[in-house]
């Protein structure tokens, strides 16, 4: 039986802040006499952290990142999770998550934006009482913002390049949509991202110029690395059980060509994995859970203390369209940074922001590509959508065809695509299947998140039209599908066991030493990219674990005391 | 399996045996119109001999591909501009993960894998199923006559009530995906992004679209380590990817309350 002090399973924004603090504070308490062991799903792509792995050839970067838009290697960087029976389909209303993979987790796939949650975000209230334990808010949360944004370079970009170097500066299609919201009596401001040096690297996800991009793999995990914790990746945990001296992991250890079961046994256990990986790791091992150890209530109980309910997607909402063949600016969407300006201007009264994107070949080949639809009905679902379009016979045109093709010959310049982040009420669900298969749902889209999607539709529709051009039919509007990739949730932290499933340290109410930290502790929908957050409320319990407030610290724990 | 597609199965084996139009007498579901879209009410015109079309594929799921999304030749036949062919549709359809893909996509329908043993190859199962479903559409449009040897007129009009009718919509749409995903995913080409607006990859083979690297106006990467970038960019040298201009104000619109001054909302 192998055996680690502290296990850590997931190396994502939750994850990665745990790794690097625990792991400092175990070598500098214990030298080398405790052992942390990162525990991680997909693959090592950088080559530089688990030396039992040898994967594909490293590139010229030093990394295994490409600009592939193929399955098999869009397989190892991120995972799409659908509903029950596989209902992602046409003209189904369906759920699709999207979460990333690998050593950094989150971090593979993100686009760097660092922002901080508004206050709002935290005194959200559910029944009269606050989602957020009492201790969070975004004042008591600003320090440990800070000491991520110190970590992860962040800084915010500017317009011209008055003051900084030429690469801090927002993109071309960010004074497109700046110009757009303008004339529609919004404005657009430069984000705060997490890069350091960079260039002018399009494709943002896929193997750019490494150094730029702040993937955890360069910060926290390399603090991680260099205290001394061990890793394991292309190591799929199953399930978790509690044993008398603390927990005991089942894995599928996939590096080597045959694949073998492992157990390790660990004194204090930290689920890291992801709002679905975490909880859907809770949920398969819930069995191995008995009595007054049981994880949580059960799926009758009226409470809300329910594991895999309250799912938020943090309001995402998409869209594509295109700027006017007349307008005066090329979007030019896959120069600069994928994400780099915001408009909060609706925030006051519907509490989303705007944000254009850039993922447009991933967008057209992996997502919907329905968005290439114009609508036939334009009043859909109950919700304007872009005129329906004539051929020169006065028919529908058609989404084929040579005529089709050559409307799509100025794409590229044109295309524009931008998204909502919205307060939501937690409309998600994360459930096994009967052959313990995981599934994501969305059962129904509550009243006031629907009133800030449909304010945002029309929004990013107004701006579309100030701009000349027109915005396409998306998958909400026309299969009512919801996609996110900031799941929030599943595995909520509340005051007390009768709300959440772990507690404001994210121990787990009914056994302790065990932690989940990362995305699905996170009880509510943000409003803005969440990997921030998930950041600075795990650096936040790290502290309070190493100093021992409000609970028992790491060392008396490691010491047996 | 759904009812659609026991519809479908029962157009399927009427169509086999030459008696397309005994399916509607049959009530299966909603009444197919087998005039040609757009022909004229009224009564019969006298028959001409169809006119000789040389087909530009031999298979009729890559003449499909290529209504679908046509490649544009010059006068000798010549591939001015590539299509759903040549970037290599059918070979998307072979891929392992293609169902899951589209799951991803959002592009299957209800029942649709009903009609797939899954033992059996996707794409040997679906060419199968699909041809049989092009050859009752060319029927209705032209009796007798291949669907790759219909002129492009009648090919365009069968696919189009291919895609209205429910039964034959969810194949036709994955076609579809298929030439969209080969054409836009740069799987086997990057000609497709080119067309649309996109610039070439730096290194197709390499998989690398945009490096991140910084390039001069005419592609040459620069290194930043040793060249003089400001120099490039007073040059007007520099592929720049900013305005390098803030927006005009809009006076209307005071966001002070709702961003503070780090640029986090309040």
């Amino acid at each position: 039986m192998d055996f680690a002090d502290i296990i850590i399973i997931g190396s994502g924004f939750g994850g990665a802040v745990m790794a690097a603090r625990l792991g400092q504070d175990v070598a500098g308490r214990f030298g080398g006499n405790k052992t942390v062991l990162m525990l991680e799903k997909g693959n090592d792509h950088t080559g530089e952290f688990d030396p039992d792995w040898h994967g594909p050839p490293l590139n010229d970067q030093g990394n295994r990142f490409r600009h592939s838009l193929a399955p098999a290697y869009l397989a190892d960087l991120a995972e799409v999770h659908t509903d029950a029976d596989g209902t992602a389909q046409t003209g189904v209303a369906s759920f699709n998550v999207v979460t990333g993979l690998g050593l950094g987790g989150g971090s593979n796939v993100y686009s760097g934006v660092s922002l901080r949650a508004p206050t709002l975000a935290f005194e959200q209230t559910r029944g009269g009482r606050r989602l957020w334990p009492a201790r969070y808010s975004r004042a008591a949360l600003n320090p440990y913002y800070a000491k991520v944004e110190a970590a992860l370079k962040v800084h915010r970009l500017r317009w011209t390049d008055q003051d900084v170097p030429h690469w801090q500066l927002a993109a071309k299609r960010d004074l497109v949509f700046a110009e757009g919201c303008r004339r529609i009596g919004a404005t657009a401001v430069p984000l705060k991202v997490a890069t350091d040096n960079d260039a002018n690297e399009g494709w943002w996800t896929q193997g750019q110029r490494f150094q730029g991009r702040q993937n955890l793999t360069k910060n926290y995990l390399a603090l991680a690395k260099a205290a001394g914790v061990r890793f394991q990746c292309r190591c799929e945990v199953r399930e978790i059980a509690p044993i008398p001296t603390g927990y005991l992991v089942r894995l599928i250890d996939r590096r080597l060509e045959v694949e073998r079961e492992q157990e390790i046994e660990c004194r204090q256990l930290i689920v890291a994995g992801g709002a679905i990986a975490s909880t859907s790791l809770l949920l398969r091992s819930r069995d191995n859970f008995p009595g007054d150890r049981r994880l949580d209530p059960g799926p009758d109980s009226a409470r809300l203390a329910v594991l895999g309910k309250h799912l938020s997607g943090n309001g995402d909402y998409g869209v594509t369209g295109t700027v006017g063949e007349a307008f005066e600016l090329a979007v030019e969407t896959h120069k600069g940074k994928p994400i780099s300006s915001i408009s909060p201007s609706w925030f006051r009264e519907h509490q989303f922001v705007l944000l254009p994107f850039y993922a447009e070949p991933l967008y057209l080949a992996l997502g919907r590509i329905s968005t290439l639809l114009r609508a036939e009905e334009p009043t859909a679902l109950g919700r304007r959508s872009t005129s329906p379009q004539k051929d020169q016979d006065n028919r529908p045109e058609r989404s084929f065809g040579l005529a089709y093709k050559q409307r799509l010959s100025t794409f590229g310049r044109r295309l524009f695509s931008m998204g909502c982040l919205a307060l939501d009420e937690g409309e998600g669900e994360i459930v096994l299947g009967a052959a313990d298969d995981l599934q994501v749902r969305w059962s129904e889209t509550h009243p006031s998140t629907e009133r800030r999607w449909s304010a945002a539709a029309d929004a990013m529709r107004r701006i579309y039209e100030a701009l000349g051009g027109e915005m396409f039919l998306d998958g909400y509007r026309k299969d009512g599908t919801v996609n996110t990739s900031h799941p929030l949730g599943g595995c909520r932290m509340a005051e007390d066991a009768a709300e959440g499933i772990v507690d404001a340290n994210g121990e787990h109410f009914r056994n302790p030493g065990l932690f989940v930290v990362d995305s699905a502790i996170i009880p509510s929908g943000l409003a803005a990219n969440p990997t921030l957050t998930i950041a600075a409320v795990a650096e936040s319990i790290a502290e309070r674990l190493i100093d021992g407030v409000g609970m028992r610290s790491l060392e008396r724990r490691l010491s047996g005391l | 399996m759904s009812e659609e597609l026991d519809r479908r199965e029962l157009l399927r084996l009427l169509g086999a045996l030459g008696f397309s139009s005994a399916a509607v007498q049959l009530g299966c579901g909603q009444p197919i119109d087998l005039r040609p879209a757009g022909a004229p009410q009224g009564p019969p015109v006298t028959r001409r001999p169809p006119p000789e079309v040389t087909p530009l594929y031999d298979d009729d799921l890559e003449t499909l591909m290529d209504v679908i999304l046509p490649s544009e030749r010059g006068p000798s036949g010549e591939v001015l501009r590539v299509g759903a062919v040549e970037v290599g549709a059918a070979q998307v359809l072979k891929l392992d993960n293609f169902v899951r893909l589209l799951r991803a996509q959002g592009l299957l329908q209800p029942g649709v894998l009903d009609l797939f043993d899954e033992h059996e190859s996707f794409d040997v199962r679906f060419r199968e199923l699909l041809v049989g479903d092009l050859a009752i559409l060319a029927a209705i449009e032209r009796p007798g006559e291949a669907f790759r040897r219909l002129p492009r007129a009648l090919q365009e009009a069968a696919v189009e009530r291919g895609l209205s009718d429910p039964a034959v919509a969810p194949f036709v749409e994955l076609v579809r995906a298929a030439c969209f995903l080969a054409y836009l995913g740069a799987l086997k080409t990057d000609q497709g992004l080119i067309d649309v607006g996109y610039p070439p990859f730096e290194d197709f083979a390499g998989g690398v679209a945009v490096s991140g690297y910084p390039r001069t106006l005419t592609g040459r990467r620069i290194d930043v380590e040793n060249e003089d970038v400001e120099a490039l960019i007073r040059a007007n040298n520099w592929d720049d990817y900013s305005y390098n201009r803030a927006p005009l104000p809009t006076p209307s619109d005071d966001i002070s309350d709702v961003l503070d001054e780090q640029g986090d909302l309040r």
